[in-house]
């Protein structure tokens, strides 16, 4: 009788200490995962999430993120002698003098951009083919979970290099926390330790940005993959797909060699890019010190929508009961509270929007629903005004004309675009055959 | 389904030929090279080439089926629903005394939550109201500027823009302090803050109001500092009262005077807090 491989022969030891035949024949190697280009943002996310902690794991090891001032003497010799944090020093010398440091610096820093673009992407398609509904709703709410884990740890990345575009975002995030009412100058100093820039910063968000938020975001994930599992995937209408059907290609091999090729394509999009196209060029910003600022300062494109607002949304000298209402408050903190509180309700406004309640494993066509479609699409192009608006003067220099006039024309466009895009939207998906 | 052509199967088989290569070459590459472009070329190659090669593979050897599978309800059945409360209930009927012992085991939770809670106050260094009003300003405390030098008040030409700092403390960003002179007569501060300038000289928190960013940016012309990151405008010669952009608080002035030897001085700290508002802001 022929032998049977090594690895068959460790694997049924195995079996015989558990026993674990029977579900993995029919939970893996017979799963069947339904076809369609939109069910691959999930994924990506899924697989910019792996690069991340590879990519991530390598660079902790190299990267210290204290704030002691030292003066620098490495290889980077328009920086000699100028006096940085120890952070801003180690982020030159993994850019500089590491071997394959600046690529994976890069690769971690697309990662975490493309992280929260899958992620987003995903959320919309969800959105606009109703696969919030029932039985899905708790899996909806741990996704809009990890979105607002992976903008904060995005966040956090960004800040913890001691560069002078980060030190920037650290102040405006901390005015932002500390314009919160009756809790804020307590909130501030609890998260950041005290007006930035401080001893403690650093460290802080640096044990957060490599131990804690991962750690959660990990947790997370896994209960996300596993509610899915067992639930299954959703399937678009189609012939014989309905709620008790499953239609697509089995596990194995064929969804599991095309998974492994999405895996090997997502990473090698990220590779490249951290190979050709410069990403956060710390050492032109040169390191944080507190009285200096740049124009042009911007955030990774996931905050920007946070930037215009506190550009964008009017000044209202606001007094309750003789205290301070500050702008940021209601334009960065309230309004970031108001998207995300709309996201965890959707599930139950959208039901009974739709009037329906019941469980759905076939999605609806955006056609179907045109009305839900407008309201998505006006949300999307209120949130794509405020990130241009974050911009505002960087459009402002590109196209030879005031900033202020710039600001002017994106406080129009907030409340115009919403509402051409809804209407648009609407008018083109009755045209295409909605009801 | 189309019988794959033999140029899929081909390139197929050149995709992972690549993949391979460009695997071994990047072994040797580490080793000769440091260039970014080099390595992350390889890298980027190699897996896109497995992906490629794996993808055409899919196309080319394999067979692709689309199968139908059944859904098993979720849900489980009233039945065992049922079978797994009553469980529930008779392991807890058998717990004698089950009131108090829910009732403290809830007040333990509850009081060990608040102890948890109070722990955090070890996270904040400071109380934060006593470091919000107070910046290292005050009387007698000499205006530097970033090298240490101190500044004679008949020395500062009109319509000069300078960034000083309290003597002692340049790396302080709460005292970081713009100063200004325009000429005598264009100033029109309110009443309680027209001592605070000598000889057209005036001086404001560096910190913007708004959002915390420096205001970085003096306009000799119209007489305004602008926020480079939010483009809030104060107006320099009537308190630095904001007259665009998002700001609504002034930025505080610090109160001015001239020394035995004719250097700028503090006459006080500043009279509100610098930088972003807060809720205990009047």
């Amino acid at each position: 009788m022929k032998k049977s491989p090594l690895i068959a022969r460790l694997a049924r030891k195995f079996d015989q200490e558990v026993g674990y035949a029977r579900t993995l024949r029919k939970e893996v190697v017979r799963k069947i995962f339904p076809d369609h280009w939109t069910f691959l943002f999930g994924e990506i996310a899924l697989y910019s999430f792996v690069i991340l902690v590879v990519t991530g794991i390598f660079l902790s090891l190299l990267f210290s993120p204290g704030s002691e001032p030292v003066i620098y003497h490495g290889s980077y010799a328009p920086l000699d002698g100028v006096p940085m944090s120890q952070a801003y020093r180690s982020l030159l010398h993994i850019s500089f003098d590491v071997r394959g440091g600046l690529l994976l610096r890069q690769i971690h820093h697309w990662a975490a951009d493309l992280f929260v673009a899958a992620i987003v992407l995903h959320i919309v398609r969800l959105f606009f083919t109703g696969a919030y509904r029932a039985p899905r709703q708790t899996n909806w709410l741990i996704g809009v979970t990890l979105l607002i884990l992976a903008v904060t740890n995005g966040f956090f990345g960004y800040s913890i290099g001691g560069d002078l575009l980060s030190g920037t975002g650290l102040r405006i995030a901390y005015a932002v926390v500390l314009s919160c009412p009756l809790i804020g100058p307590w909130l501030a100093f609890l998260v950041f330790g005290g007006p930035p820039p401080n001893p403690m910063l650093l460290p802080r968000i640096y044990s957060l940005h490599i131990f804690l938020v991962p750690a959660v975001i990990a947790l997370f994930l896994t209960l996300h993959l596993g509610i899915l599992w067992r639930q299954k995937h959703t399937n678009y209408p189609g012939p014989r797909r309905n709620d008790s059907t499953i239609v697509g290609s089995r596990l194995w091999p064929n969804y599991a060699i095309k998974s492994i090729a999405m895996f090997l394509f997502v990473s090698a999009v990220l590779v490249a890019l951290g190979a050709f196209a410069q990403i956060n060029p710390v050492w032109i910003f040169g390191p944080y010190f507190g009285p200096a600022v740049s124009a042009g300062s911007q955030p990774d494109w996931y905050l920007g929508w946070a930037e215009g607002a506190v550009r964008l949304l009017p000044r209202l000298n606001i007094h309750i009961f003789g205290h301070q209402i500050p702008q940021p408050f209601y334009a960065g903190f309230l309004l970031s509270i108001i998207a995300f509180a709309w996201l965890y309700f959707w599930p139950a406004i959208g039901a009974r929007l739709l009037r329906d309640k019941g469980t759905h494993h076939v999605l609806y066509l955006p056609r179907e629903h045109p009305w839900l479609c407008a309201l998505g699409m006006a949300v999307l192009a209120f949130f794509f005004v405020l990130l241009l608006g974050g911009g505002d003067d960087v459009i402002a220099v590109l196209f030879n004309s005031r900033v202020l006039h710039v600001r002017y024309l994106f406080r129009i466009l907030l409340v115009a675009l919403p509402v051409a895009a809804a209407a648009a939207t609407y008018g083109f998906l009755r045209l295409r055959g909605g009801k | 389904m189309n019988e794959p052509s033999r140029a899929t199967r081909a390139l197929a088989i050149i995709s992972l030929i690549v993949a391979v290569l460009a695997a071994f070459a990047l072994c040797f590459a580490y080793w000769l090279t440091s260039s970014t472009q080099v390595l992350g070329g390889l890298l980027a190659l190699a897996l896109f080439a497995a992906g490629a090669g794996l993808t055409l593979w899919g196309r080319g050897y394999m067979q692709h089926e689309i199968v139908e599978g059944e859904r098993e309800p979720l849900a489980s059945s009233e039945e065992e629903w049922n079978e797994l409360a009553r469980d529930i209930q008779t392991g807890a009927d058998t717990i004698g005394r089950r009131r108090f012992l829910v009732g403290a085991l809830c007040a333990f939770a509850g009081a060990l939550g608040i102890a948890g809670i109070s722990f955090l106050r070890s996270l904040v260094p400071h109380v934060p109201t006593k470091v919000l009003w107070h910046t290292p300003w005050k009387h007698g405390v000499r205006l530097v500027k970033l090298d240490g030098s101190p500044i004679k008040a008949d020395e500062l030409p009109v319509d000069s823009f300078a960034v000083v700092f309290p003597e002692g403390h340049i790396d302080n960003l709460s005292g970081a302090t713009n100063l200004v002179r325009v000429k005598e007569d264009l100033l029109d501060l309110p009443p309680e803050q027209k001592s605070w300038a000598v000889k057209g000289i005036v001086a404001y928190s560096r910190i913007c109001t708004h959002a915390g960013c420096p205001v970085a940016q003096y306009e000799d012309s119209k007489h305004v500092f602008s926020c480079p990151c939010h483009q809030s405008v104060f107006n320099v010669l009537n308190g630095a009262v904001p007259i665009g952009g998002p700001a609504t608080r002034p930025l505080p002035q610090l109160p001015l005077g001239v020394d035995s030897a004719g250097y700028l001085i503090a006459t006080s700290d500043f009279k509100s807090p610098v930088g972003p508002g807060f809720w205990s802001i009047k």
